[in-house]
């Protein structure tokens, strides 16, 4: 195999500290590289190097051969054969695959019209290779998941088409809002294109698809370069171990099998896929809920918070010695009446639902308690200021200061800020929508651990998930869906990845044709 | 032609360091700075007309009225929506002053008090239009702009003179040569920092406009913030009718629409400044002197009237695709 990308020595740094320091990596002909790291690792600095979104500091970039002189200028990246598909893959949801498809560079006729039927027949080609049927005139917005990836991958690659020599697609994070069978799909897709001669350069945090899909890992660690190896000789403890540097105390923790007076129970939960459903959640008692995407267990969170209209259904909240009991119908419920009951909501978009990127860390945490530090007609910023240190320190979260824009800090730490700004609220009942999405190995452990803690505390937690790892580490219970409705509950020594996964594909398990394994 | 002459070598390296002057009106004094630098250029092309109490007094005075719209603009556009009847909304309220105490001799503080009213009015039919009929903001206000201003000239379609000669008083006298209204307008001024700084009403302003889910979520009453953000926004347009009635102790029915461009030209401006990057009251007050400042200067230097349309929407493009880099760094 010959080098088709090549970068020496890259260095680059932000405020004094070095987001990459001296890194060197190879990227061959043909084939699936990986690409792993914590949050801050470097990797996403890497990327936008390379996307000519960032000047390095120093270093040299050589693509087929051809030194590319650095910065890359952001419009002439195609022209080098590189090409990038982000993780909010950047199309364009109310217009037509064949819309989407084309805006990159169109068909024209000899008088400057568009040309729709050369434009069609192109795009029937561009997406024959990948081998899934997809409809031109369809909405991307109606598309399954993958499909859309598909669209982007295809799009990208025709921007590429016209580079000679080999082309590299950048994947970031591509399967993290797909559903674990497509992921198969869209690996599919990816070696259509190593087959072809181009290259994949496959950035995750999920360490199973990596060690599944590619050819050979390159690990980052706080901006250097830790290790390139092939994928055959490396397994998943191996892997952990250098991206963290260390290994890791496995996160275990007794599943409590007697559950305690419930903290909450629910009657009767209706949504867009969930049909009348009933379940409670116990005091101290972490519950998982899991199944295929369009099961409906995704809306549980959102719906017994009033954050998704067209819900039906009762929430009990048990009281105890000080409260009364509380009956909420959930199509009247408001995310502040559900606040008034200590029920807590950390959605999964993070950036759309959770976190004002632009504001300040200390705006957004203290944003549930502002009203606290509201005396004598002034809010008292000292005062929020200190509140707002003191829960800095105590979940861990690393940042430059605390009037740094939210947007500067890992996913890990932005989700450790969002946990630490709803726990401080001392809630009875935790929501919570794939918890640890976008935060890397280390950063889950503590998300995990302060889940565990404020269930020690006596609160509920519901957690909604499609990673069966996830579930089994972190839950008492799991409640599997299918179609809307509860279709097993899993206790005990039950609450395992396999049994999990089982479970949510038994009779699915040919959609996509994954197996069990590729589903954790 | 000598005029023309001593122009054209002072554009040159204007424009050649326009590049810099964006750069620093990017940080966070950088338009204050600009300001005392053009200040000076003035003060010294113009000797003894731009630097003089006089002028002074007339530029802090001539603008109090302006400051008072942007304030109340700013509450719109922090909490996320385009007022674009703040204008018309001050015309109304200039016109009313006009009809009910120049013409009809109603006593002028049941007017004062009429008139902040009925702007308050128009922020709660917008709110109606935006927040309830889910009409987008830049399309409701156009039309209540447009129909205002049909209103505003069936009141009364002349210049009123005549006004409560109290009233006037409170517009016109001077303290420190500067214009009464000058110190009006830095209360209020105060009053909107006070609201978006120091209280949590303020916070949940910033957040509804920059994340409406995030504060859904978050338990703020999005609705209701959103039509105090509008109904703030009317009622100190109205009370800029008023102080504008007060300062030129007469009313006509056209003058309020002049008012619209120059307050978001304000108010993006002014988003360069103090808190790069974040509408801010202070930015904003800056921003309405430092643009008075470029207009009187260069009117004084010769430049036509039509200077002050080119300068304040060549600054409101500047400005917003200032702020925008601003966001994006940070």
């Amino acid at each position: 195999m010959s080098t088709l990308v090549e970068l020496q020595h890259l260095t680059m740094t932000f405020n004094a500290s070095k987001a990459l320091d001296d890194v060197s990596l190879e990227i061959q002909h043909g084939e699936v590289h990986g690409l792993l790291g914590h949050n801050g690792s470097g990797k996403s600095t890497l990327i936008r190097v390379l996307a000519g979104v960032y000047t390095p500091d120093r270093g040299r970039l050589a693509v087929n051969g051809r030194d590319v002189p650095l910065p890359i200028q952001p419009d002439s990246t195609s022209e080098h054969g590189l090409a990038f598909v982000h993780q909010g893959l950047g199309l364009a949801g109310g217009l037509s695959v064949l819309d989407n498809l084309a805006v990159a560079n169109y068909e024209r006729s000899s008088v400057g019209r568009i040309d729709w039927r050369r434009q069609r027949a192109r795009a029937v080609e561009q997406l024959r290779r990948f081998g899934v049927p997809i409809a031109l005139e369809r909405l991307v917005s109606e598309l399954e998941p993958v499909e859309q990836a598909i669209v982007a991958i295809a799009r990208a690659m025709t921007a590429v088409e016209r580079a000679d020599g080999g082309r590299l697609l950048v994947l970031d994070e591509p399967t993290v809002y797909l559903p674990r069978p497509q992921v198969e799909t869209l690996f599919g897709a990816v070696r259509e294109l190593v087959s072809a001669g181009d290259s994949v350069l496959f950035v995750s945090h999920r360490i199973q698809e990596v060690l599944r899909y590619t050819d050979r890992v390159s690990v980052l660690r706080n901006g250097r370069l830790v290790a390139t190896e092939q994928t055959s000789s490396l397994d998943e403890r191996r892997v952990v171990r250098l991206i963290v540097g260390r290994d890791l105390d496995d996160y275990k923790h007794a599943v409590s099998n007697e559950r305690e007076r419930p903290v909450a129970t629910v009657s009767g939960l209706t949504g867009k896929h969930l049909r009348d459903v009933s379940f409670e959640v116990g005091a101290g008692e972490i519950l998982g809920v899991t199944g295929l995407a369009g099961s409906g267990f995704g809306e549980i969170p959102y719906l017994l918070y009033g954050a998704l209209r067209g819900g039906q259904g009762a929430l009990e909240m048990i009281g105890d010695s000080d409260l009364a009991n509380r009956t909420l119908s959930v199509e009247e419920l408001t995310p502040l009446a559900a606040q008034a009951q200590k029920i807590v909501l950390i959605p999964a978009d993070r950036a759309q639902r959770a976190i004002i990127p632009e504001q300040s860390v200390q705006t957004n945490v203290s944003l549930p308690a502002v009203r606290s530090f509201f005396r004598h007609g002034l809010l008292n910023q000292r005062q929020e200021r200190s509140y707002v240190r003191r829960l800095v320190d105590s979940f861990d979260i690393r940042l430059p200061s605390l009037d740094a824009p939210m947007s500067q800090l890992s996913g890990g730490n932005q989700q450790k800020a969002v946990l630490a700004k709803w726990l401080s609220q001392v809630p009875r009942l935790v929501l919570m929508d794939e918890p640890t999405q976008g935060v890397d190995v280390a950063g889950r452990l503590d998300i995990w651990n302060r889940l565990r803690t404020v269930a020690e505390t006596g609160a509920g937690v519901i957690i909604a998930s499609e990673s069966a790892e996830e579930l089994a580490e972190l839950c008492d219970r799991v409640l599997v869906f299918r179609d809307g409705e509860i279709s097993r509950e899993l206790t005990g020594t039950s609450v395992d990845k396999h049994v999990i996964a089982d479970a949510t594909l038994a009779e699915d398990a040919r959609v996509g044709g994954s197996s069990t394994d590729a589903v954790v | 032609m000598t005029a023309t002459d001593t122009k054209t070598p002072d554009a040159a390296p204007e424009s050649r360091t326009g590049a810099h002057l964006l750069q620093a009106l990017g940080s966070k004094y950088g338009l204050i700075l600009v300001w005392a630098a053009m200040a000076l250029t003035f003060t010294i092309l113009a000797p003894g007309r731009f630097l003089t109490s006089q002028n002074m007094g007339n530029i802090f005075g001539s603008q109090a009225v302006l400051v008072v719209v942007a304030m109340g603009l700013l509450f719109a556009v922090v909490a996320g929506e385009w007022d674009l009847s703040v204008g018309a909304t001050l015309g109304l309220s200039l016109t009313l002053v006009g009809k009910l105490n120049g013409v009809l001799g109603w006593n002028i503080w049941l007017v004062v008090v009429l008139a902040v009213l009925a702007g308050a009015l128009v922020g709660l039919a917008n709110a109606f239009f935006i927040v309830i009929a889910d009409v987008p903001s830049l399309i409701a206000t156009l039309g209540m702009s447009t129909l205002l201003a049909g209103v505003t000239y069936g009141i009364s379609n002349v210049t009123v003179a005549g006004l409560d000669e109290t009233f006037v008083g409170l517009g016109q006298h001077r303290f420190l040569s500067i214009p009464l209204p000058f110190y009006y307008c830095l209360l209020i001024a105060l009053a909107s920092w006070y609201v978006l700084r120091w209280t949590p009403f303020g916070r949940h302003l910033y957040f509804v406009g920059s994340g409406r889910e995030v504060a859904r979520l978050s338990g703020i009453r999005v609705g209701r913030v959103r039509t105090l953000a509008l109904v703030a926004s009317a009622a100190l347009s109205a009370l800029a009718g008023v102080l504008l009635a007060s300062s030129l102790g007469a009313t006509g029915p056209s003058i309020g629409a002049t008012y619209l461009l120059p307050a978001f030209a304000a108010v993006f401006l002014g988003a360069t400044t103090i808190a790069p990057g974040h509408l801010n009251v202070w930015g904003a007050v800056v921003a309405v002197y430092f643009l008075i400042t470029g207009i009187t200067g260069l009117q004084l230097l010769g430049a036509e009237s039509y200077i002050q349309q080119i300068f304040y929407g060549g600054i409101l493009l500047a400005a917003v695709a200032v702020s925008r880099q601003a966001k994006g760094r940070t």
